[in-house]
């Protein structure tokens, strides 16, 4: 029983998604793309909220503008835009989208690319749960697609090669970023030379950084390295952020605590791809902490190993929109093929010059990479009273009591409703596996995770129930 | 042979009883159906119970199955006391509701096997419904009350009765898996040789309680039992402030329906869950989730905005009359089943009922759950 | 400071909109979500948990559903999501909300 059926399904409305849904619609598919949200763009490119008027596009901004040519190929290619549409459930290329206030639908494809983006790693430190603490991704899309500031003293704690540009953004658009701490080192004479051995094909970033850093320098922030937030105080909301030194794994250095007043903390030690949809496809997955973790395993179309679903972009490891652009046309290309309306000479030679800069990309993130390689100190900052499930308020005390009999992530969930809330464990489950792994020794990499479960998504009963279906009769008495 | 409710609940009557008694679990203990399933107590009967009621036997056989019931909701009054910790056991009462005439007059019939086998039931309609349950669809006809119904903590009471167990004198023995089962029928206190991934354990008498796993075990002694493993779908909501107190239970359509205590609905009844190659066990289902759900919101009309935030399976064994199977094997004496069905409602009465047929040589388990019996329904073979 | 920047560079908040918050009439914009027009009314807590525990704006993307508030009636709504509307009520939520009756 389907609503509709499409050679292409692209989940993920961002720099991936829509190269993607313009590359397959480009070569005769019929391309659906789905995004939860209101416009398109994802994070990055994030459009200005449905109701705000762009007069002069070149002075938005230029992710505005790279953003808003994305959408405008992807239309002019024919791909069907669905926004305000959440992927909740996935069987085979089977998805059940759920449009706000709509009741479910089930829609088919040929053929499924996953480009579900990634969040800020939620980071568990006492005061995380305070108001005016929140994500670097959460600040930069209040200030630049709402226009509003978070708040007049602003902190930026963080790490990687965007931890200098969401303050350097921040201020941009006139906020007050009193101190910003990057846990990795200051960049010393080897790791330029790295990088600009690495630059060819990647001066838009190699520009970016040091516009950056030098929006900073100019306005006189203070930039620390080699210091992490330990913990955020207040009554009721930010008031401090202390923070301190630490050494290589990130685990902070004894007498080294300093404070800062500040009504805002920003946190951004990176991103964690969005894998629900990828797991509950059933694909492989390799563990990579400093690309966010779990990181899908997917061949050179991009392919996953569950047939018939490819992935692109962060939610496959975060390495920027530049990257996601060119994956999402390499995984439309390799659709375009397995679904014949590319021959292989034709996919071969579209994909080539983006093959070529995907590598020149790589090589790239590798220099940056040992800059701001993650350290297992940023999971070990909570106090046994920290609350680490935000929905359900356990503590680190609580999961740790309840991981002493325990290796069994579901087990640990199950005593302690850790993870059972409405963010459905997207800010707490690394956390736990941490706990875990602390506990029993072993590495957060080798614990299975908890099983995928649909929905993706918490969806009103409403929307879900379908009345025409009848039960499967088990309860009847053989013979 | 196996560390569930049924097998821990076991160990602790034995133990107890002053039986010498090794329980052998194959992984950890409580990880499977004991561990998973909503922790209700069903006591009225059942949708599934009722077919072909007109015929005599089958009224027979429910009330042997009512007054089971009975004296389980006994025992769960009890078992925090007994066990010295809590279960987080809640006695909310419990309400099946009816839509059809049919339905409501299947209520009524119901009413009275119960009232005869001493399990408290009263059938509420109209304008008393509506009092006593506001929450309900306006126009169902009717349900019935059973007080003694409600739900205690499925991950607490497992382990529990092991702690439990283990200080009255039981060995528990987790990571062992059976692999081998040898009789000596002169073995005499070694009839029976157990292999096991942590050892071997030689016994008198040995009980399979390994539940939906049951006829895998049963077949290391050529043993087939009637019955096979199902996979049952549960969803859960997100909090919500308190406003259902009783477990909702439907007469003609599938569903258990109740609110816990940390303001999460849970919605369930037996709508099916796929089988996954090992490990993944059964998964969920879209269409059992929106099959489901359609007739709690049915029921329970301010459902309509409330999140489904997670799904989950949990695995059943499903005997082929539905009924439990519990007692000695008259091909294999001293080979003993347990397979309780209903698992969490029934299984700590017949593990003290199987436990006292062990320690004293007195039958206590009602004929109609002998492992040899002919099921109702079943051709004789 | 106002805690809405002021806007230059060709952009332009759309029409004003009334609605109410905790009950109290405010303005704000077509195109602000719900969390803006906090920040911008000074409430940096959306919520209190069942524990008492004051939470605002997390992770600002839909992800962490920890700035929930009560929309038309409607509890567990997330505010960084959720688009101003012309009537609409908005409560910041206390523990659970209770569910809406008429369903």
């Amino acid at each position: 029983m389907t609503d509709a059926s499409y050679d292409l399904i692209v989940v993920g409305g961002g720099p991936a998604g829509l190269a993607a849904a313009a590359e397959a619609a480009s070569t005769g598919l019929s391309v659906c793309l789905v995004d939860e949200r209101p416009t398109f763009g994802g994070q990055i490119f994030k459009q200005p909220g449905p109701g705000f008027r762009v007069t002069e596009p070149a002075a938005v901004g230029r992710e505005y503008v790279r953003g808003r040519a994305l959408i405008a190929a992807a239309e002019r290619a024919g791909a069907r835009l669905l926004p305000r549409t959440s992927a909740v459930a996935i069987r085979g290329t089977t998805l059940v989208l759920v449009e706000d206030g709509e009741p479910a639908r089930t829609v088919e494809a040929g053929r499924l690319l996953l480009a579900s983006g990634a969040h800020d790693r939620p980071v568990v430190f006492p005061g995380w749960t305070l108001p005016g603490v929140l994500t670097a991704g959460g600040a930069q899309t209040l200030v630049k697609t709402q226009r509003v500031l978070p708040g007049k003293r602003i902190v930026f704690a963080g790490s990687g090669p965007l931890a200098l540009a969401f303050p350097a953004q921040l201020r941009g658009y006139g906020a007050n970023v009193e101190l910003v701490l990057e846990a990795g080192p200051a960049p010393g004479p080897r790791d330029v030379l790295r990088l600009l051995a690495a630059a060819r094909g990647n001066v838009p970033l190699l520009r970016d950084a040091v516009a950056y850093r030098t929006r900073l320098l100019r306005d006189r922030v203070p930039l620390r390295y080699r210091r992490i937030v330990v913990r955020a105080e207040g009554e009721g909301r930010v008031e401090e952020v202390v923070h301190a030194s630490v050494d290589t794994a990130w685990r902070p250095l004894a007498g080294t605590e300093e404070r800062v007043a500040a009504d805002t903390l920003c946190v951004g030690y990176g991103f964690f791809p969005s894998v629900e949809l990828l797991r509950l496809a059933g694909c492989d997955f390799v563990y990579d902490e400093d690309l966010g973790g779990p990181i899908v395993v997917r061949d050179e179309w991009l392919r996953t190993t569950t047939p018939d679903v490819s992935a692109a972009g962060d939610g496959t490891g975060v390495a920027g929109s530049y990257v996601a652009i060119d994956e999402g046309r390499l995984a439309a290309l390799g659709a375009a093929l397995d679904l014949g309306t590319l021959a292989p000479e034709a996919a071969a030679a579209r994909a080539a010059p983006l093959r070529r800069r995907l590598a020149r990309k790589e090589a790239f993130r590798r220099a940056l990479r040992r800059m701001h390689a993650v350290g297992p100190g940023i999971y070990e900052l909570a106090t046994p009273a920290t609350v680490v499930c935000r929905c359900e308020e356990v503590t680190a005390g609580a999961l740790d009591a309840a991981s002493e009999g325990t290796d069994d992530v579901n087990v640990v969930k199950s005593l302690t409703r850790a993870g059972m809330g409405l963010c459905q464990g997207r800010n707490c489950q690394r956390q736990i596996a941490a706990t875990l792994a602390l506990r029993h020794g072993g590495s957060i990499a080798s614990l299975p995770v908890a099983t995928a479960r649909p929905p993706v998504r918490p969806v009103p009963i409403g929307a879900v129930a379908d009345a025409s279906l009848e039960d499967g009769g088990f309860f009847t008495v053989e013979g | 042979m196996g560390g569930g409710l049924a097998g821990t609940a076991l160990a602790y009557y034995l133990a107890r009883a002053g039986v010498e008694c090794v329980l052998v679990e194959r992984a950890e203990l409580n990880r499977e159906a004991s561990g998973t399933n909503a922790g209700s107590f069903h006591f009225q009967i059942a949708l599934h119970q009722l077919t072909a009621l007109e015929t005599g036997n089958v009224r027979e056989r429910l009330q042997t199955e009512v007054r089971l019931h009975a004296e389980a909701a006994e025992v769960w009054k009890t078992l925090e006391r007994e066990l010295s910790g809590s279960l987080e056991i809640h006695i909310t009462g419990g309400l099946m509701v009816a839509e059809t005439p049919d339905e409501l007059r299947l209520l009524h019939e119901k009413r009275e096997l119960e009232e005869e086998a001493g399990l408290e039931t009263h059938v509420l309609e109209g304008a008393e419904l509506r009092e006593f349950a506001p929450y309900l669809a306006d126009d169902l006809l009717g349900a019935t009350w059973c007080p003694d119904e409600g739900h205690a903590n499925p991950m607490l009471a497992a382990p529990l009765f092991a702690a439990r167990a283990a200080e009255a004198g039981a060995e528990l023995r987790t990571h062992a898996e059976v692999t081998r089962v040898e009789v000596d029928p002169d073995g005499g206190a070694r009839r029976f040789t157990v292999s096991t991934g942590a050892g071997r354990v030689h016994a008198r008498r040995v009980v399979n309680a390994t539940g939906a796993w049951a006829n895998e075990v049963g077949a290391l002694v050529g043993l087939r039992l009637p019955m096979r493993a199902e996979g049952l779908h549960l969803n859960v909501t997100e909090p919500c402030e308190r406003v259902l107190e009783p477990m909702i239970q439907h007469i003609g359509r599938r569903l258990t329906l109740k609110q816990s205590t940390n303001g999460t609905f849970i919605i369930g009844g037996g709508w099916p869950a796929n089988p996954e190659p090992p490990p993944g066990r059964f998964s969920t289902t879209w269409e059992s989730t929106a099959g489901n759900v359609a007739v709690a919101l049915r029921v329970l009309p301010l459902l309509a905005e409330v999140r489904i935030v997670r799904t989950w399976s949990g695995v059943m064994a499903f005997t082929a009359d539905l009924a439990p199977i519990v007692g000695e094997s008259a091909r294999l004496p001293g080979f003993h089943t347990l397979i309780a069905t209903t698992g969490f409602t029934l299984s700590p009465l017949l593990a003290q009922l199987l436990a006292e047929e062990l320690a004293t040589g007195r039958a206590a388990i009602p004929p109609a759950y002998a492992v040899d019996r002919t099921p109702a329904g079943q051709p004789t073979t | 400071m106002d805690a809405r920047l002021p806007l230059h560079g060709g952009l332009e908040r759309g029409p004003a909109v009334t609605l109410t918050l905790d009950g109290r009439p405010v303005t704000a914009y077509e195109g602000e979500s719900v969390a803006t027009l906090l920040y911008a009314e000074g409430h940096l807590a959306t919520r209190f948990t069942r524990n008492g525990e004051p939470r605002g704006v997390y992770c600002g993307m839909g992800v962490c559903f920890d700035c929930l508030v009560v929309v038309d009636g409607i509890p567990n709504t997330r505010a960084c999501v959720t688009w101003v509307r012309e009537g609409m009520a908005v409560s910041r939520q206390d523990g659970f909300a209770p569910l809406r009756e008429d369903g």
